[in-house]
């Protein structure tokens, strides 16, 4: 971080290549759409570099860079409210962005079981799916995890079980009794 | 609590198994199952990096074109301006225009109280300004407690000055409204200086919760504009010391609020 912090154009792509692929799946877990989530992704590194100055030295990365990607997200949501459709430079309304049917990573699963915790993650509220995002994919602590959302970390568990558990019955598995 | 809550939990949280609950795992079928499907939502969730290329050229562009080194965020020295510009216009107004009964009023619950308002300004810039342990920034409950204790303690702070002594103004009921509003103004008006400085050092500070980071730098300017009218306003009515003086906080905090999405967030 040192040298990114030095504006060293090379520490900067090492620093993306390390943390694009988690970056990007934390945001395509939120948006669902693999094109947007690449987009979002750049947005973010481009904020990061722009926001470096505010990085705390001998401060973990990660949570640091996960929640510029969650701010990136939610701007990108809400100007998504406010202007629901792009118009291209001629103001033709474009073509729909592809969606994956199955993101990546899917098809290491059985089929069925990465069918239904797809849906699964897709129908979650958003709250509980950054939980779960946050927690499952990253690996992030409940502490960090609950200050890039801004709840205590209680509230953080709270969400994350329950999600945890309409993900389990996605998938048909009970909870032991 | 049973066995399988604790594994439950623990898979919940993402923490770790320990040896005790991963052997109760290894006997139990229904945790076994619970174990293999946690497994394939992270193997699901987790991007291997399939695919994963170079930094695109349009990102590698932007990021050259703004490759210069920056210096670490230091918070004391960023808070320097708006302190000084704080300082510089209650110095100002109590220089210029002291308020009438100034050198009647109960010194010891005056200089508290003006104490009081300082404090609360110089705390507002800097948790406005604060990156926390994590460097995150304070926490969403921390910034709400301190707007919301600011407002007391800004409340009982003007409340002491609100008893006429000799030299001070008290107004006719039908005059309160137009006092009130005259202060209020002059207060924001006075506190706008301050919000400009503190929120250009703050900008693109507020990794997390941009509106409650501004409701607090908003806060803590109006408070500049209550802490200068305090100083200058001789009017010892109830109703105007403690709407009018604190109109300038309020409105600081709501306006900072709206503003600091825009302005402070990354």
């Amino acid at each position: 971080m040192e040298a990114v912090l030095a504006g060293e154009a090379r520490a900067f792509e090492g620093l993306y290549r390390s943390l694009a692929p988690r970056v990007r799946g934390f945001l395509r877990g939120l948006c669902g759409d693999e094109r947007t989530a690449e987009d979002l992704t750049q947005t973010t590194f481009l904020k990061i570099h722009r926001a470096r100055h505010t990085y705390q030295r001998g401060a973990p990365v990660e949570p640091w860079v996960f929640a510029i990607a969650r701010r990136t997200w939610l701007d990108h949501r809400r100007s998504r409210r406010r202007r629901p459709e792009d118009l291209s430079a001629d103001g033709v309304v474009p073509e729909p962005a592809v969606r994956a049917e199955v993101p990546e990573g899917f098809d290491r699963l059985d089929p069925a079981v990465a069918d239904a915790l797809h849906a699964g993650l897709a129908a979650l509220p958003e709250a509980q799916r950054e939980a779960v995002l946050l927690l499952k994919a990253e690996g992030l602590s409940v502490a960090d995890a609950a200050q890039i959302v801004g709840v205590t970390p209680g509230a953080l568990k709270v969400r994350a079980h329950r999600g945890y558990e309409a993900l389990r019955k996605a998938i048909g598995l009970r909870r032991p009794t | 609590m049973s066995e399988c809550d604790v594994l439950t939990g623990a898979l919940s949280e993402g923490r770790p198994l320990d040896a005790a609950t991963r052997a109760h795992g290894a006997v139990c079928a229904r945790c076994r199952e619970l174990i293999a499907a946690d497994e394939a939502l992270r193997a699901m969730l987790v991007d291997d990096g399939a695919g994963d290329g170079p930094m695109p050229d349009a990102l590698r562009a932007a990021i050259a074109a703004e490759a210069a080194p920056v210096a670490p965020f230091s918070t004391w020295r960023r808070a320097a301006l708006p302190l000084v510009v704080a300082g510089v216009v209650a110095l100002a107004g109590l220089t210029l225009k002291p308020r009438a009964d100034l050198l009647h009023r109960p010194r010891a619950a005056f200089v508290t109280s003006s104490v009081v308002l300082v404090a609360l300004v110089a705390a507002g810039v800097v948790a406005s300004l604060h990156r926390g342990a994590r460097g995150l920034g304070l926490r969403l409950r921390e910034r709400a407690l301190f707007v919301f204790s600011a407002l007391v303690l800004a409340e009982a702070s003007v409340a002491q000055a609100a008893r006429p002594v000799e030299g001070s103004v008290v107004l006719a009921p039908g005059d309160v409204v137009c006092g009130l509003a005259h202060c209020a103004s002059i207060g924001s008006a006075l506190a706008l200086a301050v919000g400009v400085a503190l929120f250009g050092v703050a900008r693109r500070t507020a990794i997390t919760a941009p509106s409650a980071a501004g409701a607090v730098a908003g806060a803590a300017a109006g408070l500049a504009g209550t802490l200068t009218l305090h100083l200058v306003c001789p009017i010892a009515t109830f109703e105007h010391a403690m709407v009018g003086h604190v109109v300038p906080a309020l409105a600081g905090a709501v306006a900072g609020g709206v503003l600091g999405r825009r302005v402070l967030t990354v």
